[in-house]
């Protein structure tokens, strides 16, 4: 119970100093400000390169119902974004090396074969990987519509089984098939108030979890953890007191900045929730076991807090996000706010969580890392002596 | 209430602590006495459960500090030296703070913030955050926090140094009203007078030791009844200085300017035979003064150096 004690007189004295406030929640709103706008015209492609009509080499093997629909769907839908050009040759991969294309479709011959039989189709997507404009609004317009009709033999199969009539034009209704150049344009890149956006909210949430190294300096050089720890306080029950303190400070930050540039400048942080709070909540791991290791190295806060915040700039210099540099495009792999940024940018590009789930697990395993270190320091330090 | 049994602490090679042993009797007011450095908050702190103990008991209400310090420490409050306060949060919000860490909810709760804040003179500025408080007032703050939960034992570390005497007077006051009430008083200070004045039981504690320990009056004895007289005086030769020298329990006798110093056992009956020498040396007495010895006298006996040294 004395861990929630501490904890919430933790937040209630954070949103008593103005000061503290403003530099957690206006701050990095208006870092994003002046950062989006003032690189905007280096980060913001699609402002100034319009989606071209591309050339794609595209070849039908299947003449059942299947095959015709894809073929009415990118003769229709797909004639804004696509030149179909068919292949003079069988060996299309061939063909895209001598004559350059960047993109081809196969449809398979067993396409509506498979559907009858109730096996989950596959459209076979080519793609030179040069252009990852092109290769991105092809493979949407593909996977939304092998999406769809595996959906369709999914459905089918279940109502077999359970013997259930079914209305195919009703269903097929209900299936998206179209694609729109809107969520075409946002698969591609981030705009520079999305990528300010993740790199600000990366890099104040590690800024404000210094927070609780200073806490642990001050406490400790006021005598206020000698006092704590003289009722029945445990210096763990203190420790994590002042942790979770921290993170909802932290927390609350994350929602107001995403929040706030969501209202402000129309930021797009995606749609997988989940996967963006466990950034956040990684991230936050990271920094308060950074936070414990340096409270056991400092003894003054002013130390720390320089030592910290230098570190941090540091850190997210390389990592690129302030802006990106080529030079450090390798070292940057390293480092902890290039691991968060990549996740939360694949987030505002409408990727899955799955995707982002290598940087995920990297940064939950060295906050594991620092938080044994931290604690390990934290306790062999006697605080009180 | 409180035992200490050849209790040891070290910080590296330096031994903070030396063996001490003591007992604190339940209601006791208790006064531990010694300069800066002697080891009186690393003794307080080890009483609290501060510390790690190298060497020795402590147990609180019989419970061992070590085997089970946060149900011993249900027991304490502790003023320490320092102002243990929050800045940021408002006089009623510190107490209150500290009145949850010791269990205390509801409505109880409120009733104890009040209860110590009026006990401190502080219920007017319940609201106001200590920043705007003087140093006498956040003295005073700094014991409501210790005292909320109604400890057995308050334990106050140096609670007055550094503040005006209006305000010493009040925490004086207020220290002697717990123990009224029934609290046993553990009162570490390097002023002597305060600890005089309100302890019952009084060790002396140097270099990490404890020196002595008894009532003030046994204390005081220590030091072999020594008294001072001291006599303003005109017109006094080495003479009658020579003269005072051969009366009975005289221990010495010092002229400095117009003043005499006479180091005597027994003023009370040897006043009058010195009159008796002065005035038949025709001098003229402008004030007499009898100075009985003190804790400060006490200590320089023991030590041979100043309390304040």
């Amino acid at each position: 119970m004395n861990i929630f004690v501490i904890a919430l007189s933790e937040v209630k004295r954070t949103f008593k100093n103005k000061v503290v406030l403003f530099l957690l929640i206006i701050m990095p709103v208006m870092m994003v400000a002046l950062m989006g706008y003032a690189l905007a015209p280096f980060l913001n492609p699609n402002e100034t390169k319009s989606i071209e009509k591309f050339n794609v080499l595209y070849v039908n093997h299947d003449d059942g119902e299947i095959g015709q629909r894809f073929d009415t769907l990118i003769k229709d839908e797909g004639s804004n974004y696509f030149n179909l050009i068919t292949p003079e040759s069988d060996d299309v991969g061939d063909e895209m090396i001598s004559n350059n294309y960047d993109e081809a479709i196969i449809i398979p011959g067993d396409l509506t074969e498979k559907v009858k039989n109730f096996e989950e189709i596959n459209i076979i997507h080519l793609s030179s990987g040069d252009d990852k404009m092109k290769d991105s609004m092809l493979s949407s317009f593909v996977q939304q519509f092998v999406k769809s009709v595996n959906h369709e033999i999914a459905i089918i199969k279940v109502a077999e089984q359970h013997q259930v009539e079914l209305d195919m034009d009703e269903i097929r209704e209900n299936i998206q098939t179209t694609v729109t150049v809107h969520e075409l344009n946002d698969t591609l890149t981030i705009n520079s108030f999305q990528f300010f956006g993740a790199s600000m909210l990366i890099f104040f949430l590690l800024t404000s979890s210094m927070g609780l190294g200073m806490e642990i300096t001050n406490d400790r050089n006021n005598k206020i953890f000698t006092r704590i720890s003289s009722y029945p306080v445990s210096k763990n029950q203190y420790l994590l007191g002042k942790t979770l303190g921290n993170s909802i400070i932290s927390i609350l930050q994350a929602i107001s900045v995403i929040v706030l540039t969501h209202i402000l400048f129309k930021v797009n942080w995606g749609s997988d929730y989940v996967g963006l709070a466990l950034v956040v909540l990684a991230v936050i791991f990271i920094s308060s076991g950074i936070s414990v290791i340096f409270s056991s190295m400092f003894k003054s806060s002013k130390t720390l807090s320089t030592v910290l915040i230098v570190f941090y700039w540091m850190l997210t210099f390389i990592s690129g996000a302030f802006t990106p540099i080529p030079a450090f495009e390798d070292i940057s792999k390293f480092i902890l706010n290039k691991w968060a940024f990549e996740s939360i940018t694949s987030f505002m590009r409408g990727n899955p969580l799955i995707e982002s789930i290598h940087y995920i697990a990297l940064l939950i395993g060295l906050g594991v890392i620092l938080w044994l270190l931290g604690v390990y320091l934290y306790r062999r330090r006697g605080s009180n002596e | 209430m409180i035992k200490l049994k050849n209790l040891v602490k070290k910080y590296g090679q330096n031994i903070a602590v030396d063996n001490i042993n003591f007992n604190v009797n339940e209601g006791e007011f208790f006064g531990l006495l010694g300069p800066n450095g002697a080891g009186k908050s690393t003794t307080i702190n080890s009483i609290c459960g501060l510390l790690k103990i190298e060497q020795g008991e402590i147990t609180i209400d019989g419970i061992d500090i070590k085997k089970n310090p946060l149900e011993a420490k249900k027991r304490i409050g502790l003023v320490p030296q320092e102002l243990a306060i929050f800045d940021e949060l408002t006089a009623s919000e510190n107490i209150e703070f500290f009145g949850k860490l010791a269990g205390l909810r509801g409505n109880l709760l409120k009733e104890r913030i009040n209860e110590a804040l009026e006990f401190v003179g502080l219920s007017h500025k319940a609201k106001t955050t200590p920043h705007d408080f003087s140093g006498g007032m956040k003295r005073r703050l700094n014991i409501a926090c210790a005292i909320v939960h109604h400890p057995k034992i308050i334990i106050l570390d140096e609670p007055t140094v550094g503040i005006d005497p209006q305000s010493r007077h009040h925490i004086l006051d207020s220290v002697k009203q717990l123990n009224k009430l029934g609290s046993t008083v553990i009162y570490t200070s390097h002023y002597m007078e305060e600890v005089e004045a309100i302890c019952d039981q009084i060790a002396i504690i140097d270099h990490g030791r404890l020196i002595a320990e008894g009532t003030k009056e046994e204390l005081k004895k220590l030091v072999l009844e020594e008294e001072k007289i001291l006599i303003e005086a005109l017109d006094v030769n080495f003479n009658t200085v020579d003269e005072i020298k051969l009366l009975n329990t005289i221990k010495d006798v010092k002229l400095d300017e117009n003043q005499l110093k006479i180091v005597t056992s027994d003023s009370q009956h040897i006043l009058q035979d010195i009159l008796f020498v002065l005035s038949k040396n025709q001098v003229r007495i402008k004030g007499i003064q009898i100075i009985e010895p003190d804790l400060e006298t006490v200590f320089l006996a023991l030590t041979g150096r100043n309390l304040r040294d």
